[in-house]
């Protein structure tokens, strides 16, 4: 290697010279100070005698400064904390559509969309039939006037029918009478067919609307409520007098067994009560049947419901008061659960 | 990841796209992909982990980049030093090559070592004095241009 070396010609100066593209090449080194002390000398030797590689190293070395100023720029706090931050579908989706570059019109009519359609999916998601009956089933009871006992204010007992029959009320109880008596000042001769309540019976047929405004009368709402449209403060006077056979039956294949029964009752001389047809289809599982019959067919019916299933019927005390040898039943059918 | 490696993240991009809002977004996904690399290598330098997970991002987000269009603003939050023309950058940015824009940026604008740019690249450091010189040649002739045309010399 020794001998190899010594063969190559050196300058008239013993200085070994290198090729202007080396030179050139190696100017970033020399600047850096990555060269070794002969190669360096080397360099200087050429950028001295050279104005291209003056020109070059001058170049670079502005370049170096200018970049080297460069490093001084900062970023700011909010940057630094928006790039540390975690990014989330909404805020890549935001960056990547640039949505704060859009126009501010366009920003708006989009953020009133995604609002109006916000209101409108809620809209229409709430189950407002739900809410409506939750609404009103606290007060299921509605109490269209009150009348005072001894001059202090009381509610007074709901009447659920009007009379279907001619003599349903001609044997007022003792506590009918009272109860009407007391009710008179309630209904003060705005109808004076109210007032003959205490012994008289009253004409059946449809009363005057002032009457039934004044007549004390609170609706259940178990019966329907066409039932107690016809309601006159006569009727009132039956409190706790009569009684009615109420319950249910459970059946199978109601939509077979109903109209039977529906016959049957026709059959044993039964009639419709009420203002809803007999054998009345509630729901497509349940059928309603309010009616009288004569005392004597009930245990018939009960027999003959009994083929079909088990009647769960409880007398109860009812103020409507029936003709002698007639009872009022509400029965409800069910389809039996499977 | 220190701050000042956010920080480095951050002007990295910012250089390299002059548009505030894609610096940003490619800064996030190269620091989410720096703390990955380090999480699998925690021998890893920070300095090298930054240049391999900005050259990745960079990779990603160039074709996506219109290079000569700056899209920067003042009040944007990228606080350039008083009184410095960013004109000759700019310039820069958009005729250097790919390899000259990213090494000036990693060794002289991020002060990183030259041994971590070859380490992160995994190229020798020879090439990256090679691509250092070509682009500062290239950086200082464009502020010598824009020095001219300021004080209204043409150069003859």
């Amino acid at each position: 290697m020794a001998q190899q070396e010594s063969k190559i010609p050196l300058s008239k100066k013993g200085k070994r010279e290198i090729s202007p593209f080396i030179g050139h090449e190696l100017l970033y080194d020399y600047l850096s100070g990555s060269l070794d002390k002969e190669r360096r000398a080397a360099v200087e030797d050429h950028v001295k005698f050279s104005r291209d590689a003056q020109l070059d190293l001058a170049k670079i070395q502005n370049g170096q400064t200018y970049a080297e100023r460069l490093s001084a720029t900062v970023v700011s706090q909010p940057i630094i904390t928006q790039i540390n931050a975690p990014s989330n579908y909404l805020s890549v989706l935001l960056q990547k559509s640039n949505f704060d570059k859009w126009p501010q019109g366009l920003k708006w009519g989009l953020e009133a969309l995604v609002v109006v359609v916000g209101i409108v999916t809620v809209l229409t998601i709430t189950p407002w039939q739900k809410i409506m009956e939750l609404d009103t089933a606290g007060s299921k009871e509605v109490i269209l006037a009150e009348v005072s006992k001894n001059g202090e204010t009381t509610a007074i007992p709901a009447v659920e029918d009007k009379p279907e029959f001619a003599d349903e009320e001609e044997k007022p109880s003792t506590t009918t009478a009272k109860v009407a008596a007391t009710h008179q000042p309630a209904v003060t001769g705005k109808n004076p067919e109210v007032q003959v309540v205490q012994g008289v019976p009253p004409k059946p047929g449809p009363q005057t609307p002032g009457a039934s405004a004044q007549a004390p009368v609170k609706l259940s709402d178990k019966a329907p409520l066409a039932e107690t449209s016809g309601t006159t403060a006569a009727s009132v006077v039956g409190v706790g007098g009569g009684f009615l056979y109420r319950g249910d039956i459970a059946v199978t294949n109601i939509a077979v067994i109903g109209p039977k029964i529906t016959d049957k009752i026709a059959e044993l001389g039964g009639r419709k009560a009420g203002s809803v047809e007999l054998g009345w289809q509630k729901t497509p599982t349940s059928m309603y049947y309010h009616f009288t019959i004569p005392e004597a067919k009930y245990q018939d019916l009960l027999n003959f419901l009994g083929t079909y299933g088990k009647p769960k019927i409880a007398k109860e005390k009812h103020p409507r008061i029936m003709p002698d040898g007639i009872v009022r039943l509400i029965i409800t059918l069910d389809e039996a659960k499977k | 990841m220190t701050e000042a490696d956010v920080q480095s993240i951050a002007l990295f991009f910012y250089f390299a796209f002059l548009d505030d809002q894609k610096a940003v977004e490619a800064a996030t996904q190269a620091l989410a992909l720096g703390r990955v690399r380090k999480q699998k290598n925690p021998q890893l330098k920070n300095s090298v982990a930054i240049v391999s997970a900005t050259k990745v991002t960079w990779d990603k987000y160039k074709s996506r980049v219109s290079r000569g269009r700056p899209n920067t603003s003042v009040e944007s939050g990228w606080l350039i030093p008083e009184g410095f023309d960013l004109g000759p950058w700019r310039e820069f940015q958009k005729t250097a090559s790919e390899d000259e824009l990213l090494t000036v940026i990693w060794s002289k604008i991020l002060k990183m070592e030259d041994d971590d740019i070859s380490e992160g690249l995994g190229i020798t450091q020879g090439t990256i004095r090679y691509r250092l010189g070509r682009a500062l040649r290239k950086l200082g002739s464009m502020t010598q241009n824009v020095g001219k045309l300021k004080h209204g010399a043409t150069g003859k």
